[in-house]
């Protein structure tokens, strides 16, 4: 495990460049823009960082070398998951030190549990959508991680433009209304709604974790 | 050591059938053209793939059921895998350390500076002979009793070869106990460092024997097409006709030369057997 963790350390590190460069851009923008966004921008950088790390591994048949080390199928699984977890909370502190200090430079005035609120849950929410797709990248091979992303969004999307479309006949023709109750940020308790959130995230985690340590088990290298 | 009994595999067009034993303190060989099926057999002893049905026994055990103890009693290069190429040796040293506890960094380093490696250097700029060096030190780099190398010479140009066999003799003779498994289509590399040699075509052991009997017995008759006709074959194993003379292959060269004054015997190198056994008239 510790071996694996090293190995995609280092693989991070060989992108430092590009990694400074987006986080450059990031700061960059982040004093034209909401104060959110920068949070955002880079967790997501850092996502697909983490990501990126298993193409290495694919590359070269880099797999067979790898599962030929002290350690079993599933311990790879299991490493990725808390390196990208580590990795992404990471690049998520790194935002909110950024955010805090344009924040700060700006003299802008914001409410601070309002915005904490925010980014904790954006946190949560990339965690969410770690749990994803990090298998699918553990399941299939770069070249089809494209293509079963692409299809993927593709289905979220016309299910997204299809339920719209049919809330706004519903809506249209028999009177019926969505969305009528309060933002549940503002009736539920900020902890609640944090314990709730990383409840989730946990949940998803856990079962994306477990399927991806089969699909190792599984494989042939 | 290692114990293959009736193992099967099947890919589409291709199947594998092999019984063989390798032995503690024994270096043995596999020989066989491109997609005869030693990655495959190499593989399965590593429990990177699942047999089909029959039996492996590595160490002991089951590879599918090693653990990460039991793997570290294994060095393994496979010919076309290895870390990512992005990184230098400096890194692949930090990450075997997180692997090996028994890692010898400072042997790795020299035995490295010996083969004239650069360290800060990444292995996609290294050369075909560098990669080859550094896959066999990475294998040989925490004393693992056994050692699989997958055509670890390669691709390689006569003097990388060299270097290459002797890192391996030199790893040998640091414990007389260590097992290797080699896998190659150049024979000349087993004929000098293997004790025994298997022979694969087409997914199945033809020929096994030790390299000194099958060196000291195997030789190649050369006779007319005349000659030929009268010729004793009960052991000739393969035969090559062309227009006006016919090279056969025996496994008992003592036989011909005694009984066949007249004709030339000449002793067989592993190429010749492979060239006349696979590629030779059936």
């Amino acid at each position: 495990m510790k071996g694996l963790l090293i190995k995609d350390f280092k693989i991070l590190l060989n992108q430092k460049r590009f990694l400074l460069m987006f986080i450059c851009l990031a700061v960059i923008l982040s004093f034209s823009m909401d104060s959110t966004f920068v949070v955002s921008y880079i967790s997501m950088i850092g996502l697909i960082m983490m990501l990126s790390t298993i193409a290495y591994d694919y590359n070269d048949d880099g797999f067979s070398f790898l599962m030929t080390l002290p350690i079993k199928p599933g311990d790879y699984a299991v490493a990725k998951y808390v390196f990208s977890i580590m990795g992404v909370t990471l690049f998520w502190l790194i935002s909110l030190v950024i955010q805090f200090a344009v924040l700060a430079i700006q003299k802008e005035s914001y409410v601070l549990s309002d915005t904490v609120l925010l980014d904790v849950s954006m946190l949560a929410l990339f965690l969410v959508i770690l749990s994803v797709l990090l298998p699918i990248d553990i399941r299939f091979s770069p070249e089809k991680v494209r293509v079963v992303m692409f299809i993927i969004f593709g289905i979220i999307m016309a299910g997204v433009l299809a339920g719209k479309a049919v809330m706004g006949i519903l809506s249209d023709k028999f009177g019926m209304v969505f969305f009528s109750r309060p933002n549940p940020f503002e009736t539920v308790s900020p902890a609640v709604l944090i314990i709730g959130l990383f409840a989730i995230a946990i949940i998803f985690l856990s079962i994306s974790m477990m399927y991806s340590i089969r699909v190792m088990q599984k494989r042939e290298f | 050591m290692v114990r293959l009994t009736d193992l099967r595999k099947e890919y589409k067009g291709f199947k594998l059938d092999i019984t063989m034993e390798i032995p503690e303190g024994r270096v043995t060989g596999l020989i066989g053209r491109n997609g005869a099926g030693k990655t495959t057999t190499l593989k399965a002893i590593l429990g990177l793939i699942r047999p089909a049905s029959g039996e492996i026994e590595v160490l002991g055990k089951k590879p599918m059921e090693f653990s990460a103890e039991d793997k570290k009693q294994i060095g393994v290069a496979l010919s076309s895998s290895c870390f990512s190429k992005v990184f230098t040796i400096s890194d692949i040293i930090q990450i075997l350390k997180g692997f090996y506890d028994d890692f010898n960094e400072d042997d790795f380093r020299k035995k490295c500076k010996d083969q004239e490696l650069p360290f800060d250097k990444q292995i996609k700029d290294f050369s075909t002979g560098m990669v080859a060096k550094l896959r066999v030190l990475i294998a040989m780099s925490h004393s693992a009793k056994l050692l699989i190398l997958d055509e670890p010479t390669a691709g390689l140009d006569v003097i990388a070869r060299n270097d290459v066999l002797d890192l391996i003799r030199a790893y040998l003779e640091e414990d007389p106990n260590r097992s290797v498994i080699i896998s190659s289509h150049i024979s000349t590399d087993l004929e000098g460092l293997c004790d025994d040699i298997y022979m694969i075509n087409d997914g199945r052991i033809i020929l096994h024997e030790d390299t000194d009997a099958l060196l000291g017995k195997y030789g190649i008759v050369k006779v007319s097409k005349e000659e030929y006709e009268t010729l004793d074959k009960k052991y000739i194993v393969g035969t090559r006709k062309d227009n006006f003379s016919v090279t056969c292959l025996t496994s008992e060269k003592q036989f011909y030369a005694e009984n066949y004054p007249k004709i030339v015997v000449e002793n067989a190198h592993i190429d010749d057997i492979i060239v006349l056994i696979l590629g030779g008239d059936k």
